[in-house]
């Protein structure tokens, strides 16, 4: 995607989650995250492996996919993890019919300010409605 | 005689002054050196937490006690690390902010938090 492209999806996402036209949620144990073609639930790293938090990471539904909201955590940490602190940031979407998510923006990604992500993150935990995932949780029970 | 005794253990002192002072100085350009490293290597990742915070306060309205605390604790972290090897306005900025923190930020200490984090921001996109 172009940058243009990226700044303006992550800026409606944030638009979005602020008139509550999007609905996020923490990510279920049993939803089917989609990969992307070179990564497994971690992203491979020699040196700070980092694998996916699911109690942290959010997903909403978005039409006929989902936008996620993801989080890596270092696998090897000595001290408790607080996100957005050391962690990987990592926004998706993925539908029911393609095989892989695209992924819109990540921590890492050149020439995009990453504050735009972190604030998205700050928003959508503020903002993610637990009682609906509470509600959700027991009724799949 | 006894002048004598003071003058000579006024002149040991004075040298071991010196190289006490010799040490301490060492040991804050070895501290300062740290703090420059640390800063090279997280200078933008503290910048874009602050920015996003600020950002969460003000644009987005979430004047929730979660991200003021995340604020503080951005604070505090600056002072923390950087201390050193911060200008004299750069301290008074940043321990303003955390003071003001500790009342939370009302419609009166808000304008000179914004200040603080908008000079530390400033600060934070200095390349070293």
């Amino acid at each position: 995607m172009e940058i243009a492209n990226i700044i303006m999806f992550i800026n409606k996402t944030i638009s979005k989650t602020l008139a509550e036209e999007l609905c996020w949620n923490v990510l279920p144990n049993d939803f089917d995250v989609k990969f992307l073609p070179s990564q497994t639930d971690s992203i491979l790293d020699d040196i700070n492996p980092f694998s996916l938090s699911r109690i942290h990471s959010f997903m909403s539904p978005y039409k006929s996919g989902h936008i996620l909201l993801l989080v890596y955590e270092p696998e090897h940490s000595f001290l408790p993890i607080s996100p957005p602190d050391g962690c990987f940031l990592s926004l998706r979407m993925q539908d029911e019919h393609s095989q892989y998510p695209v992924e819109i923006i990540n921590s890492d990604t050149l020439g995009i300010d990453s504050s735009l992500l972190l604030r998205l993150y700050n928003l959508v935990v503020n903002k993610s409605s637990t009682v609906h995932s509470l509600i959700d949780d027991f009724l799949n029970s | 005689m006894t002048w004598e005794i003071f003058g000579r253990i006024a002149d040991v002192l004075g040298v071991i002054s010196f190289f006490v002072s010799l040490g301490i100085f060492q040991r804050i350009y070895a501290k300062a050196e740290m703090q420059k490293a640390t800063y090279i290597k997280e200078r933008k990742e503290l910048f874009s937490h602050l920015k996003a915070l600020q950002q969460n306060i003000w644009d987005d309205g979430l004047n929730t006690p979660q991200l003021q605390d995340a604020l503080q604790t951005k604070m505090f972290e600056y002072q923390i690390k950087y201390f050193f090897i911060s200008s004299p306005r750069c301290i008074f900025h940043a321990f303003r902010c955390s003071y003001l923190l500790k009342k939370g930020i009302n419609h009166l200490n808000a304008p000179k938090i914004r200040e603080d984090i908008n000079y530390l921001l400033a600060r934070l996109s200095k390349k070293e």
